[in-house]
């Protein structure tokens, strides 16, 4: 299984879903880590239209908290449609990569 | 002010869900220009696409209430046309028509439990296959009559476990009335029992005369089966079509 076809949110739903691979965590400290481990900066928009149809597919759910800031944790579903494409991707690179060391 | 007006952008059942958490989060960001575009952007999104998926579902949903109501109509016509072939014809179609609810019923209680409503749907589908399998083979006569009405029987008999199954999670997710719901599920024990009976005589020859407390059950089951299914169709696609469960589909987020 791997990330559903989430139209212009399916890099930023992978973002997301990697981002909660070690741990939950609400909209602003999602922001900062992805932008810490990809470089790339999520608009307050993006991110909740991404996370809004993540939860619709399951792959995430809210933890329930007195705080206004609602942190989500990732499904099972989510951990291993995450784990599956990553493992995809990993391959996929890998054998780039190798194709890139044979030309030289 | 400008965050006010950029919340009544999205949809309502959304901002129910997310405005809260949204403006919190919001309120920790350094918003820029491109952040204040992107919001805007995600937001017509939201709205746009909220409500073009509302319009098309009401849409089916009403479609599905009109051949539902239709379906009822028929069966209850066939009872007054003194033309007996027209009355046939409309004691086929009729049933035929309520086939649409199948897929209605999955689109409403898929929001409320979405894997008890696969496996209702599977039921409900298993059933028209099976229904459209028996009339290809029997169209290519490569089957016995026996075998074909053994198949077309058990296309009926699960016909009627979906009639009981949709029914009685459309009353666990308060999607249709309690007592709709009942009379649903009521009619599907009656299908079952009716079309249990009339296999088991066919297949061997028995006359049901022979047995009486059995005679009375299926003469009681096609009186319910009769009545209640006309009560059933009319007031289910009523419900449709007024727009009563289409409203409940529109809050769908969270």
């Amino acid at each position: 299984m791997s990330v559903p076809d989430l139209g212009r949110f399916s890099d930023p739903a992978l973002l997301i879903l990697t981002s909660l691979a070690n741990g939950q965590k609400h909209g602003y400290h999602m922001m900062e880590d992805i932008e810490a481990i990809s470089g790339i900066k999520l608009g307050p928009g993006t991110l909740y239209g991404a996370l809004n149809r993540l939860e619709e597919h399951g792959f995430i759910e809210g933890v329930a908290t007195e705080d206004r800031r609602k942190p989500y944790k990732l499904t099972a579903l989510g951990l291993t449609t995450l784990e599956s494409t990553l493992q995809k991707m990993q391959s996929f690179t890998q054998t780039g990569l190798q194709r890139l060391q044979g030309r030289a | 002010m400008w965050l006010d007006v950029l919340m009544r952008v999205y949809p309502q059942a959304w901002r129910e869900r997310y405005e809260d958490e949204y403006r919190a989060m919001l309120e920790q960001c350094d918003l820029s220009l491109a952040d204040w575009l992107d919001m805007l952007v995600s937001a017509c999104e939201t709205r746009l696409l909220d409500t073009r998926g509302y319009l098309m579902r009401d849409l089916l949903n009403r479609v599905t209430g009109v051949l539902v109501v239709l379906s009822g109509v028929l069966m209850m016509s066939a009872f007054f046309i003194p033309d007996e072939s027209t009355a046939e014809f409309f004691f086929a179609v009729g049933p035929l028509l309520s086939l649409a609810m199948i897929p209605a019923m999955h689109r409403v209680l898929s929001i409320h439990r979405p894997q008890w409503s696969g496996a209702v749907t599977a039921i409900g589908v298993t059933s028209i296959l099976l229904l459209i399998v028996t009339f290809a083979l029997g169209a290519m006569a490569i089957l016995p009559d026996t075998s074909l009405m053994l198949i077309s029987f058990s296309a009926m008999v699960i016909l009627g476990v979906w009639l009981v199954s949709v029914n009685g999670l459309a009353i666990s997710t308060g999607t249709i009335p309690s007592v709709l719901g009942a009379i649903g599920v009521a009619i599907g024990v009656a299908w079952i029992i009716v079309m249990s009976v009339s296999l088991w005589t066919s297949l061997l020859d028995v006359q049901l005369y022979q047995y009486p407390a059995l005679m009375t059950l299926q003469s009681m089951s096609i009186l319910m089966l009769l009545g209640g299914y006309m009560l059933w169709a009319i007031s289910t696609g009523i419900l449709f079509i007024s727009g009563n469960v289409s409203r409940k589909l529109q809050v769908s987020y969270g």
